[in-house]
């Protein structure tokens, strides 16, 4: 180990800290524990609330000096080449490059991908959750009409389904037989452990527990246990389905890019309560169709048996073995297999083991590459059908809820903030770009294919959006990226999504990332090494702001794209 | 002195409060608003039983049915197993069958003899109660072998929770010592005769 003395004895003293803690495991808030560790404050504040402004590229570029040689890249470029001062500008350029492409009439979804890849504003974001997850369309033209109708169809599902407690307001019951009509056996048990799970939620997030997002929450896992019915309801989708549904008030609110997540504003309970009916509907509907896309993309984490995450734990290990021989070694020996620590990294996409921000950024490039993963892995097979819109474009076309409108105030000025800092590196993006990997040629043909498609089924199990993703096989992944890295499905044989495979790498990067701490622990003591496992957040080298998870991600995503060559070189 | 590890499993449905006796026994502390567990949460603390220091390596599992499938991957090396109903809701204590038996088949575990004890958890909340001390106790003395040890504990207001893990570490214990000359489980057998806690191979 290269590490000096003296990080070895801070090193120490923390782990020591840890180990004879007898305090509650779970930190009263994350920020406040990223103080504690840091000394410093407001860190996720600030590095998250990237605006547009010129002063923070400077401090961006500050910062990626500082950094190692792992920095931030625009997505799917060859990463750690760059500059860091072209690094810092490609991402604040990057916004701008969305919201410049949100105008146009007609968006490429993989490209919007790929520039969304490393992050978008708060602003931003609700457009591109609901193009990339194909909740609306690609085309403008379409996207009023279809979003409404795909919103009304969520809205009627709950009419029906909870006729006394209808979308967009607080109400929610409290208990199973409070629900009229017949319930299926598995129903009441997936809203029984839904009503049992709303009021305990992570304990950061206050605002949670407070009635409308809880009844929100409720309505959307329960109708979500229903149209999903493979999956069901499983622990660990609330957590996510809180992060979207952050994201969809936010833009109801009108929150702008210098705040922090809605979900983590003070009062955020009394701004949704002062939302219209219909702004609360909207945001309620749009958070469900995303959430319901997503869920999608990860029922290998929720559905029977649940061989994703059989996957991704053997997945975990193999890639370990081959990243950190060393760490793989002195985990193996110490009896500590992936099982025992990261099945809830795993199943809640890391939203309990990081802070909102980061949460909802990892979710950021995480829906990207469902996109660019189906352009690459499925060339031929137009099936999605992406058939509705909704306002994607903030100055021009509007959503009928008057808070949009305010929303959109806000966004033109940022926007127009954005537009002037100089573009950068035009050349060096187009050209990453071209030999990117999962770019697909066939995505024109495929995007006109939404076209000529089925424009809306009325009543069918796919009209959320993207059915045709559901448990979408990969050819690339079951396989293991090397030979000594066998694969070895379970019980059911199982390709992982997209999504799941970057996520065993943001993993597998993380657990590198708190190698000395690891090894240390496990020489001092077994349940030393759990503890810190099991309580990643308390770990130096666990990220805790967007910087650094930026970094994990740019790691996790060279190893992705490492072991994918690997493989088509065999 | 010997330092013993004792591997102790927390099995029980969703929301009956395995997460919060754990925490109540190793923090003393409770808290209405724990997260449900996916996987399985570890803690670790101490023990003294005549005064002999054991470490406790205490494991609450996920009650979830749908992570049961790797809930199996916890028991391995499991010492002692605590079951845990709610007294409020009968189907937790009837599902007990499921978890123990669960539990048996894939620790391969002997029914008459491996340590379980029975814990009906929420006991403040009597006016809810719709499981009776003595039908929890029925169900004990239903089992083969010794009748299993029941203790209704709070774990919000912490009765009976410390008296509950001390018995399930004694049983653990008896049993360990029983067992000596059958089954070995490396994992947790610390070597004797060497008093470093060194991470050497098993010296017998």
């Amino acid at each position: 180990m290269s590490q000096s003395d003296d990080s070895k004895k801070g090193l120490k003293t923390w782990l020591k800290h840890l180990f004879n803690k007898k305090e509650d495991s779970l930190p009263t808030s994350y920020q406040a524990e990223a103080q504690k560790i840091y000394g410093v404050g407001q860190l996720i504040d600030e590095s998250w609330a990237r605006g547009p402004s010129v002063v923070q590229t400077k401090d961006k570029k500050k910062d990626g000096k500082k950094s190692g040689p792992i920095a931030v890249t625009p997505p799917h470029s060859s990463s750690g080449s760059a500059s860091p001062s072209l690094q810092a500008s490609v991402r604040s350029s990057s916004s701008s490059r969305i919201s410049r492409l949100l105008s146009s009439d007609f968006i490429q979804l993989s490209d919007l991908a790929q520039r969304a890849w490393s992050g978008c504003t708060i602003s931003l974001r609700p457009f591109v959750y609901r193009l990339l997850l194909k909740v609306s369309s690609p085309y403008r033209s379409r996207r009023r009409a279809a979003i409404r109708q795909k919103r009304s169809k969520y809205i009627n599902t709950v009419n029906k389904l909870l006729p006394t407690y209808p979308c967009g307001t607080a109400a929610f019951p409290s208990d199973t037989k409070a629900i009229p009509g017949n319930l299926s056996p598995s129903d009441v048990k997936n809203l029984g452990q839904i009503l049992r799970d709303l009021p305990r939620h992570r304990l950061d997030v206050m605002a949670a527990s407070t009635p409308h997002i809880q009844a929100m929450m409720g309505r959307m896992l329960f109708v979500l246990s229903r149209e999903r019915s493979s999956c069901g309801y499983v622990q660990g989708m609330n957590d996510i389905a809180l992060l979207i549904l952050s994201v969809f008030l936010g833009e109801q609110c009108g929150v702008c890019d210098d705040d922090n997540e809605f979900i983590c504003l003070p009062g955020c309970e009394e701004m949704v309560a002062s939302l219209s009916r219909k702004a609360r509907e909207n945001a309620e509907s749009d958070a469900f169709l995303c959430f319901y896309s997503l869920v999608g993309e990860l029922s290998g984490l929720f559905k029977h048996r649940q061989p994703g995450i059989h996957a991704a734990l053997t997945n975990i290990e193999n890639c370990l073995k081959l990243i950190d021989p060393e760490l793989s070694c002195v985990l193996t020996e110490s009896g500590v297999m992936p099982v025992t620590y990261a099945v809830s990294w795993i199943v809640c996409l890391l939203s309990r083991q990081l802070s909102v921000p980061l949460a909802i950024r990892l979710l950021d490039t995480y829906i990207t590459e469902s996109v660019l993963g189906a352009g690459k892995k499925k060339p031929s097979n137009p099936t999605i059908s992406a058939v509705t819109g909704s306002t994607l474009i903030p100055s021009s076309s509007t959503s009928s809820s008057t808070s949009t409108s305010k929303y959109s105030a806000v966004e033109k000025e940022s926007l127009d903030k954005e537009t002037s800092i100089p573009p950068p590196l035009p050349s060096s993006s187009t050209g990453t770009k071209k030999k990117k990997r999962r770019r697909k040629d066939s995505d024109s043909a495929e995007c006109e294919s939404y076209d000529h498609e089925q424009p809306i089924k009325p009543h069918d199990q796919v009209s959320y959006g993207c059915g045709s993703s559901v448990a979408t096989p990969l050819s690339a992944s079951s396989s293991s990226p090397n030979p000594t890295c066998v694969v070895t499905p379970k019980p059911v044989r199982y390709e992982c999504s997209n999504i799941e495979y970057l996520h065993i790498y943001v993993c597998c990067t993380l657990l590198k990332n708190m190698r000395d701490s690891l090894i240390y622990a496990a020489k001092e003591e077994h349940s030393l090494l759990l503890s810190v496992l099991h309580n990643p957040i308390e770990c130096p080298d666990w990220p805790k702001t967007i910087k650094q998870l930026e970094e994990v991600l740019a790691s996790a995503f060279i190893l992705y794209e490492q072991f994918e060559s690997a493989m088509s070189r065999k | 002195m010997p330092k013993r590890i004792l591997k102790i499993i927390v099995l029980g449905n969703a929301s009956v409060g395995k997460t919060s006796l754990m925490t109540q026994y190793v923090n003393r502390k409770f808290s209405i608003q724990y997260k449900a567990t996916i996987g399985a949460d570890f803690m670790s603390t101490e023990a003294v039983i005549d005064d002999d220091r054991i470490t406790l390596h205490i494991w609450d599992t996920a009650g979830q049915e749908r992570f049961q499938s790797l809930g199996a991957s916890f028991y391995r090396g499991a010492d002692a197993c605590v079951l845990v109903y709610d007294i409020t809701s009968a189907r937790s204590l009837t599902s007990l069958d499921v978890w123990r038996d669960e539990f048996l088949v894939h620790t391969g575990g002997k029914e008459e003899t491996f340590p379980f004890i029975v814990i009906g958890n929420k006991c403040d909340k009597e006016e809810e109660r719709t499981v009776e001390k003595e039908r929890a106790e029925l169900w004990c003395k239903s089992k083969r072998g010794k009748p299993i040890e029941h203790f209704e504990c709070s774990a919000k207001t912490g009765q009976n929770v410390h008296e509950a893990f001390l018995h399930v570490t004694k049983l653990a214990l008896e049993q360990d010592t029983s067992d000596a000359q059958e089954v070995f489980i490396p994992e947790h057998i610390d070597v004797d005769h060497d008093t470093k806690p060194d991470q050497g191979g098993c010296g017998c």
